[in-house]
């Protein structure tokens, strides 16, 4: 061993014994605040507080809470947007006429993309269904899902995925219909009320002071957030179908063809 | 049927460890999902349900804790020529190895585990030749037999034993 690579090992090692020293003990300082902003605390004591029912939104974790009871009419002109661009994309590009199923790549790729894209289905599920109790959400699980079809439309070739279902017309069907959803849960509270003589916001959840109506939080013990679990359900499904469809129309769209 | 329970299983797993918590609520909707992903999925994954057994599973987990030894064996060997004179440790080379086995997840069985080894790699695979092109950090023969030897047949008996 020559005294130059000696040299690199050393230098190597004396790095890293550093980096983890400076970071154990805090020398670079990267420090937390202690104390807690007013606008903070008003979130922690309403996102989940059963002793303030009329305040909280009753939904345990908080950024999903904000992002779908507090500002829930932001986020609905988010998904507009979100679709708007899609709509666009599809607009521009035309519709997708019916391909023969490509090479694909290897042999080991789709064998492994198998595997995988099957266990990106789940995770990205899992994320949409707790996006009320952790980190995520229906865009975030949606997203996810929408990454297990992409894998498989560059690993089998559109025209293979066409064959087997994957089709324009069936993830056109599928965005829509999660976007009907979303519109229904958004008035689902104000439909109730109707009925109920008494008037109601929309994209309600949670009873709210002059509105003694509102969707349950719970089922036997089980939180599921009232209308946030539907949202994040329905904006899973509608995220990844729209996905899907802008995959699909960039790599098959404007070709002429066979119409599907 | 059995192929609908083997990835049914699989999904549960994947949703429970990625969850990472056994409520009533994680149960109930893991199932659900796992049901779902299962009836769409379970065809392209298992082609002939008749292979599904036990003794097979065993065999899968008595090669990844071998394969561990062989990584870790492959590992040092690299690091040992990484940090010794690089004219005299490496001869790189490409070498055409072929397989015997049948089945896709052999196959790809066989090809991952040499490429995760260091020091090889498959940058190529020929379903018509039935062969492997393997980039070998140090080619110590150019032997037919040896190189395979060297490079395939101790996953290509377990790839035999798990899936064809």
């Amino acid at each position: 061993m020559s005294a130059y690579r000696a040299l690199i090992l050393v230098s190597m090692v004396v790095f890293a014994l550093a980096l983890s020293y400076a970071l154990t003990y805090g020398i670079l300082r990267l420090e937390v605040p202690l104390t807690l902003r007013d606008l903070a605390k008003l979130y922690i004591s309403t996102t989940f507080n059963p002793l303030k029912r009329e305040l909280s939104a009753m939904t345990p974790e908080g950024v999903t809470a904000i992002v779908w009871d507090y500002r829930g009419t932001d986020t609905f002109f988010e998904i507009v947007v979100f679709y708007g661009a899609i709509i666009g994309s599809v607009a521009l590009l035309g519709a997708v006429y019916r391909y023969p199923p490509g090479p694909g790549l290897s042999l080991i790729a789709k064998t492994v993309t198998r595997i995988v894209a099957t266990m990106i289905l789940v995770v990205g599920a899992a994320i949409a269904l707790h996006g009320h109790l952790t980190p995520g959400g229906g865009f975030q699980g949606g997203a996810t899902l929408a990454v297990s079809i992409t894998i498989a439309l560059v690993t089998f070739s559109l025209g293979a995925l066409m064959l087997r279902g994957l089709t324009y017309g069936g993830m056109v069907a599928l965005r829509s219909l999660g976007l009907i959803g979303i519109v229904l849960t958004v008035f689902m509270v104000v439909i109730a009320s109707l009925t109920a003589g008494i008037t109601a916001y929309v994209f309600q959840n949670q009873p709210k002071p002059g509105v003694p109506i509102g969707m349950a939080y719970s089922v036997d013990g089980i939180v599921f957030s009232g209308t946030v679990w539907f949202l994040n359900v329905l904006d899973a499904i509608a995220v990844a179908a729209g996905f899907a469809l802008l995959f699909i129309v960039l790599i098959g769209g404007g070709v002429e063809g066979e119409r599907e | 049927m059995m192929r609908f329970i083997a990835v049914f299983l699989l999904g549960f797993l994947v949703y429970i460890v990625f969850t990472g918590s056994v409520s009533l609520y994680d149960i109930v909707s893991g199932l659900a999902v796992a049901v779902i992903v299962s009836a769409i999925c379970s065809r392209y994954l298992v082609r002939d349900e008749r292979k599904l057994s036990i003794a097979r599973l065993g065999h899968l987990i008595s090669f990844v804790i071998r394969f561990i030894g062989a990584e870790i064996r492959a590992h040092a060997d690299v690091t040992k020529r990484i940090l010794s004179d690089i004219r005299k440790a490496i001869n790189p080379g490409i070498i055409k190895i072929p397989y015997e086995v049948q089945s896709d997840y052999a196959i790809t069985m066989i090809a991952n585990s040499i490429t995760n080894t260091p020091g090889t790699a498959v940058v190529e695979i020929d379903p018509a030749e039935r062969c492997f092109y393997v980039h070998w950090l140090y080619v110590k023969t150019y032997k037919r037999d040896e190189m395979k030897r060297e490079v395939v047949s101790f996953y290509e008996d377990y790839a035999r034993r798990v899936f064809d």
